[in-house]
This record gives C-alpha cells, sequence and structure tokens, in this order.
C-alpha cells in the first residue's frame, strides 16, 4: 500500500468515526496545507482553494460514520477532494470563457506573433485590468463579454445610445490591451522570460 | 495520452497554452477523461510533501469550519454524544461569548437610544473590603463594607444613582444638572459636592454628612425636606420617620474612607453590626444588656482581635474567638466572636 496510515492516523480515523472532534482537528491540521496547496495549483486562487479545504472536511466530517480505516486516509481525502475542485473548475472556466474570447480579439488586433505560454499570464492578469476601469465602462464591458448581452441590448438597458455603448467597450478593449501588453508585446514577453528565468535559477 | 499528461504538467505549473488550458477543461468535463485525469494527479498528490504545514490562514479556516459543523450539529440535535456536546459549547463559547458581548452593547446602545431608557452598572464592595470608584461622569467616591452602588452607564440630564449601604461621593459640578443618591427611600441631591451616605438596610438609621458644598435631603411621602452646609450631619430614624441635623466635625464619620474606623457614642449592638461587615466576621452579642452600651474610639489599620481588645478594656464585655472551622473545600469559615458581660 502506498499511502498507509501511521498508528497515531489510524487512532485518530477510528475516533473521528466515533465523533471526536479533537481527532478531526487533527486530521485537519496535518492535511489541510497540503490540500490547500494542491487545490491552489488547479484553481490559480487562494480564496477557492481555501473552500475546498473547508468543503472537503465538512464533508469528511458528515460522512465519518463511512471512513474505512484500512485504506489510506490521504487518499480519501483527495478523492473528496478532487470531486469538489472539478466542479469549480468547470464552473470557473464557464464565468471565464469570456477571457478566452477576448484574448483572441486582442491577439487579432496585435501585429506581434504570440509566445505560447502568454496565455497563463493573460489568464491572471486580465482580470486586474478590467477591475481597474472606471465603473460605468466596466459595467458595460462585463455586461457585453461576460454576460453576453448586444450592444443595442445594454443599450436599453442603461438608456444610453448604441453608439456610447459602442465606445465603451471599444475604450476598454484597449485599456485592457495596453495594460497587458504594456503598448509592447515584446516587453512583456522580455519581462515573462526574465521572471522565468529568476525562477529556474532561484531552483537550482 | 502524452499530449495530456503536458498540457496537465504546463497547467499545474502555471506554463500553459490556451490550449493546454481548453485541455483541461475537457478533461474535467468527461467522465471518462476525469477517471484519467484523476490518476495523473493522485500521483502529483502522492509526490507532493508528505505534509505542508497548514497555511497562513489556517485559523481562519478552522474558525469557519468550526462553525459550519456547529451549525449542522445544531440542526440535528438528538443523536446526543457527550464528546460532541462538550466540543460544541467550547466553540460556542469560543465563538459567541465575544460575539453576546458586542450584541448585548449594541442591543443596550440601541435600546437606550430608542426608548431613552438607562443602562445600569452595579458595584458591590463585599465585607472586609472598601473600593474606590469613578463614574461615567468623573465624579467618585469610595463603596464601604457590604455595600452596592447602582449607576447608569451614561449619565444624560440629571445624574442619579442608587446606594445600598455606605458611600463616600466626590461629585463634579455640572452646568445643568444635579446629582441624586437614592438610598433606602432618601433623596440626597447634589451639586458640586463631597457628601457620605450610610444606608444599611439592616440599621436603623440613615445618615447623611456633608464636607463640602451642599446638598437637599428629601424624602418622598414626607415633610423632609433639609438643605446641609458643610459639616452638618442628618440622621434619619427609619422606625421614627424623623430627621435630625446636628453640627460639628463630620470627619469621624467620612473617614472610613481613609481605612478609620470611628465610633462616636454608637451602641455597642451597631459596633457589632459594623465590626462584622468591615472584618467580614459574626459578632454576637449574647446578653441583650449590653447592646445599648454606648462605645466610643478611633481605629485605623487594627485587626480586630486588638480592637475587641480595646473594647473589652473600655466596656464592661469580655469576648472569645471561635476558632473557624474547616470546610470541605478548603475554605474557612467566617470568624466567629462571642460578646460577654464581664464577671
Amino acid at each position: 500500500m502506498k499511502w498507509e496510515n501511521d498508528r497515531e492516523e489510524v487512532r485518530d480515523i477510528a475516533l473521528l468515526k466515533a465523533g471526536d472532534i479533537d481527532a478531526f482537528e487533527r486530521l485537519f491540521e496535518k492535511y489541510s496545507g497540503t490540500l490547500n496547496h494542491f487545490s491552489q495549483k488547479i484553481l490559480k486562487s487562494g480564496h477557492d482553494a481555501d473552500e475546498v479545504v473547508q468543503d472537503a472536511f465538512l464533508k469528511i466530517w458528515e460522512k465519518r460514520y463511512r471512513i474505512d480505516p484500512d485504506q489510506p486516509f490521504r487518499g480519501y481525502i483527495f478523492t473528496i477532494a478532487l470531486n469538489i475542485i472539478r466542479k469549480k473548475f468547470l464552473d470557473k472556466a464557464r464565468e471565464d470563457q469570456f477571457k478566452v474570447q477576448l484574448y483572441d480579439e486582442l491577439l487579432l488586433a496585435s501585429t506581434e506573433e504570440p509566445e505560447e505560454k502568454h496565455f497563463s499570464y493573460y489568464m491572471g492578469l486580465v482580470d486586474e485590468e478590467i477591475l481597474k476601469l472606471p465603473e460605468k465602462r466596466k459595467q458595460i464591458f462585463i455586461l457585453h463579454k461576460k454576460e453576453g448581452l448586444t450592444v443595442p441590448e445594454i443599450a436599453t438597458y442603461l438608456n444610453l445610445s448604441p453608439k456610447t455603448i459602442e465606445n465603451q467597450i471599444t475604450a476598454a478593449l484597449k485599456a485592457i490591451r495596453d495594460g497587458l501588453f504594456s503598448k509592447n508585446i515584446k516587453g512583456l514577453y522580455l519581462l515573462i522570460m526574465l521572471l522565468c528565468k529568476g525562477i529556474v535559477l532561484k531552483k537550482s | 495520452m502524452k499530449e495530456e499528461l503536458e498540457a496537465i504538467k504546463n497547467f499545474l505549473d502555471n506554463r500553459y497554452s490556451k490550449k493546454d488550458y481548453l485541455m483541461m477543461i475537457s478533461q474535467f468535463e468527461k467522465d471518462h477523461s476525469f477517471e484519467e485525469l484523476k490518476g495523473y494527479l493522485e500521483k502529483y498528490w502522492e509526490e507532493g510533501k508528505e505534509s505542508i504545514p497548514p497555511c497562513e490562514n489556517y485559523q481562519a479556516l478552522r474558525l469557519k469550519v468550526q462553525q459550519q459543523i456547529l451549525k449542522e450539529e445544531l440542526q440535528h440535535r438528538g443523536n446526543g454524544n457527550g464528546r460532541l456536546v462538550h466540543y460544541l459549547s467550547r466553540i460556542a463559547a469560543f465563538l459567541i461569548i465575544p460575539l453576546l458581548i458586542a450584541t448585548f452593547y449594541f442591543y443596550f446602545q440601541w435600546e437606550e437610544m430608542k426608548s431613552g431608557e438607562t443602562v445600569y452598572a452595579e458595584i458591590y464592595c463585599p465585607p472586609g473590603t472598601r473600593s474606590r470608584f469613578n463614574l461615567p461622569d468623573g465624579s467618585s467616591g469610595w463603596l464601604n463594607s457590604d455595600s452596592y452602588l447602582k449607576y447608569p452607564v451614561q449619565f444624560s440630564g440629571n445624574r442619579h444613582v442608587e446606594l445600598e449601604g455606605e458611600a463616600f461621593f466626590n461629585v463634579v459640578k455640572r452646568k445643568n444638572g444635579t446629582f441624586t443618591v437614592h438610598a433606602q427611600g432618601i433623596k440626597v441631591e447634589a451639586l458640586g459636592t463631597g457628601f457620605n451616605v450610610m444606608a444599611y438596610p439592616d440599621c436603623p438609621r440613615i445618615e447623611v454628612s456633608l464636607e463640602v458644598g451642599s446638598v437637599k435631603v428629601t424624602r418622598q411621602g414626607t415633610d423632609l425636606d433639609q438643605t446641609l452646609i458643610p459639616n452638618q450631619r442628618l440622621v434619619f430614624s427609619k422606625t421614627a420617620s424623623k430627621a435630625s441635623v446636628s453640627s460639628g466635625d463630620t470627619g469621624y464619620f467620612t473617614s472610613w474612607k481613609d481605612g478609620f474606623l470611628v465610633f462616636r457614642n454608637v451602641p455597642l449592638e451597631e459596633v457589632a453590626v459594623r465590626l462584622s461587615r468591615w472584618y467580614n466576621s459574626e459578632i454576637i452579642i449574647q446578653d441583650d444588656v449590653l447592646k445599648n452600651i454606648p462605645f466610643r474610639a478611633t481605629f485605623r489599620n487594627e485587626s480586630l482581635e486588638r480592637v475587641l481588645s480595646l473594647l473589652a478594656i473600655s466596656t464592661p464585655i469580655s469576648y472569645k474567638l471561635i476558632e473557624s472551622k474547616l470546610n470541605e473545600d478548603g475554605t474557612y469559615e467566617k470568624q466567629k466572636v462571642m460578646i460577654k458581660p464581664k464577671n
């Protein structure tokens, strides 16, 4: 068996099954850090990772009667957590769909050939750029890109002219592109390369 | 499968392309590919460090989980379990006490604003002790043994406090609003002054002594309406419902706050009561004849035994200290004293 429970853990799991909250807390202390780290790797968000830890341990408490003390507990946590992560990942992917489209739009407008790995940086940075937009512009942009409303729909909804809406969306796109690419995709590329090297150097 | 593995690896390392990202989504989406993904991630999880130390916000997370468990367990109450109940009460105390304090605080503040009702604080000074107090308006004073003082947490307009027992007040003058002590039916109304009120429920008299300033003493339902000037002392007899005013040095009557125990022609019966209070002991006079013997003395920082021996010299009494019994819980019973006529 790969993940054999040590003797203390076997005892804690038996106690947990009996409803012992102190044993539960010991297991929480032992695994929450690892689980948090793992979830963050996949969900790329500290907040989401925290939620996974919470939900997973609540589930463990709820289902404590069904835990098999002969099976590795580490594996049990993994199974519970991954199911939670799966749901969260897919929900988020749906929400983030517009960011992928936006990426394509921005690339079309750019004359530079994109570096493949840019995408991960883009995904990490685009939210920040959207947040930086002025309030009204941000609202229009999100209605259009994220909620998928058409320009005439937004115009009616906000009681503004379609021309204004279009201008706002164009301005928003430009601001995001400028923010992301720092007006020059090569500048960002260089920065990323430097960062990567820095990380590699640190590791070695 | 090699391609997928590469994509997952890139994704986990945060160096992924759009293609890698879309691959991750489809891996998660379909059940059969999810099983593959699970297998890969399981290895990743396994290879991870044995145990990563609890994260930064570990405490906050732990609290949240506890709260959730508490909430759910309370919903399914009934499948009781000693340990769980113990745990729940532990979290409950931990979480709820600060919450309760805050809630009460806001509730009272709100109630007070809403209804104009006042929130009171109470000080109790147990027998054998005296303590200094400070009131919210800046007034201060001393509370004598076995006395209660109740006062509003926030004074608005006229200031009112309730007293049971004895206290000396140093009242701060306020432009608008008097300071009133309610004690056993007596009202002592003051502007900025220093005065003493003695009103123990078991004492037949209520005494008000004024050091500086001026106070007005009234009692509802009687024609008592007496304004005192400094160094005047008012004695109200509860039994006769009559007041008498005498002049002289009131220092004797307020000196308890400085640790003095002063008796000026006080009947022995009352001496016994005051000593009981002052020394947190039980003093029993065994012969009624002795009760009315007047006594005059001043003590400061003397032990009960010394006070009794002086008492025995100046009056025809003898006394006997009864050895305190040791209680089961390791505490001693109150010191008992028997007072008898001298042979």
